[in-house]
C-alpha cells in the first residue's frame, strides 16, 4: 500500500526532532514510513513502520550510492507523495532522489543551526519544493519559518 | 544515584568522558556511558560505544541524571521525560565536532535555564563535580527550563501536516 509520506533522518539528534513534529503533525501511523540510518551492524527497526539504511556523512561520502540506492528501492515500493527530512547527509540524499522520481519533498532544518542553515540545507534549498528553518531570523531567500519542535 | 552519560550516534567525546571517569573515582556513582568508537579505557564507569534505539529508552528511563553532549536529540527527549540533564558544549577547537554550532545551540538555550532548572549548562568540564552535585539535590518535580520559552505561535508540526494533505 502506498503511503502519503516518508519521514527520513540520520539517528540521533535529526532523527529525535523528525519524530517528534511527525507526532505534532498527528498523521495515521500508517500513513508514514520513518526511514533511519544503522547505529551500527546490528541495529534493527524498533517500530512496524520503521526501515534503516546505512549511515553516511561527509567523511564517508563515497558511501553515498549505497543509501542513494536504497532511498530509491523504499521510493519505488512505497510510494509517497512526499518526502521530508531534518538531515543531516542522508536527507539530503533523500531530497535529491525524491526530486528524480517526481515527489514532493520538504527539507526542516535542524533546530540546531541557530546561526545559518547546515552546510546539508544549503544545498538542499536548491532542491526542496519546500525548506523550513526553526529559527525566525534564518527565512529569506527560499526558506520560511513556520515553528519550532521545542 | 544512577548517571546516563551519552555523547550521541555520530563522535567520541573523550573530554567529557575523561572527566565523568575521574570524577566518579572518589564519587563513586552507578554510572552508564555511551561513549562511541572511542578507544579508550574507562575504569571507574561502565562503557558501550552504542545503544539501540530501544536499549537507549531503557537507560533513559533507568537513570535519575543525564550528562550528555549539547545535542538537541538528548535535550528535547530529556524535556519530554523532565529529566535532569547536564550538557558539555563539543569544542571544535579540541577536534570534538566540525564547527561549534553546539555552542550556539547553548548561546540559545541557556537562557531558559536557572539554578532550580533539571536542565544545566556546563561550559568547563573543571564545573562538572560541582554541577552533578547541585542538580542532584533538585526534586524531580522541578520546571526543565525555568524561564518561558520564546514565545512560538506557530506550530511546526501542524503546518507540516496543513501542507501535506492539501496536495494529497
Amino acid at each position: 500500500m502506498s503511503k502519503k509520506l516518508i519521514a527520513i533522518a540520520s539517528t540521533g539528534g535529526h532523527y529525535v526532532q523528525l519524530s517528534r513534529i511527525m507526532k505534532q503533525a498527528n498523521f495515521n501511523s500508517n500513513d508514514i514510513l520513518f526511514v533511519r540510518t544503522k547505529v551500527n551492524a546490528h541495529d534493527t527497526p524498533s517500530f512496524e513502520n520503521e526501515s534503516l539504511i546505512e549511515d553516511v556523512s561527509r567523511d564517508t561520502l563515497i558511501r553515498s550510492p549505497i543509501i542513494a540506492f536504497q532511498m530509491l528501492k523504499l521510493v519505488l515500493k512505497h510510494k509517497p507523495k512526499w518526502i521530508i527530512t531534518t538531515g543531516a547527509m542522508p536527507g539530503l540524499i533523500s531530497i535529491v532522489i525524491g526530486r528524480l522520481l517526481l515527489r514532493k519533498t520538504m527539507w526542516v532544518d535542524s533546530i540546531a543551526n541557530t546561526k545559518q542553515l547546515s552546510a546539508s540545507g544549503r544545498i538542499a534549498k536548491k532542491f526542496a519544493h519546500k525548506t523550513l528553518t526553526q529559527w525566525p531570523d534564518l527565512a529569506g531567500d527560499n526558506v520560511e519559518y513556520k515553528g519550532r519542535v521545542i | 544515584m544512577k548517571v546516563l552519560v551519552t555523547v550521541g550516534a555520530q563522535l567520541p567525546f573523550k573530554r567529557l568522558v575523561e572527566a565523568i571517569n575521574d570524577i566518579n573515582k572518589s564519587l563513586n556513582l552507578d554510572v552508564f556511558a555511551q561513549v562511541g568508537e572511542d578507544s579508550n579505557a574507562y575504569d571507574g564507569i561502565q562503557v558501550v560505544d552504542f545503544l539501540s534505539s530501544n536499549e537507549y529508552k531503557a537507560k533513559l528511563d533507568w537513570c535519575d541524571i543525564v550528562i550528555a553532549h549539547a545535542g538537541m536529540g538528548t535535550i528535547i527527549q530529556c524535556l519530554e521525560l523532565n529529566k535532569k540533564l547536564i550538557v558539555v558544549p563539543r569544542l571544535a577547537k579540541f577536534g570534538e565536532h566540525r564547527n561549534d554550532h553546539q555552542l550556539d545551540t547553548i548561546a540559545r538555550f541557556e537562557p531558559l535555564t536557572s539554578s532550580i532548572s533539571l536542565m544545566r549548562v556546563c561550559r568547563d568540564v573543571k564545573d562538572l563535580q560541582q554541577t552533578l552535585e547541585e542538580i542532584e539535590k533538585l526534586s524531580e518535580k522541578n520546571d526543565f527550563f525555568t524561564t518561558e520559552k520564546e514565545k512560538d505561535t506557530e506550530n511546526l508540526g501542524v503546518y507540516i501536516k496543513k501542507m501535506i494533505d492539501d496536495e494529497v
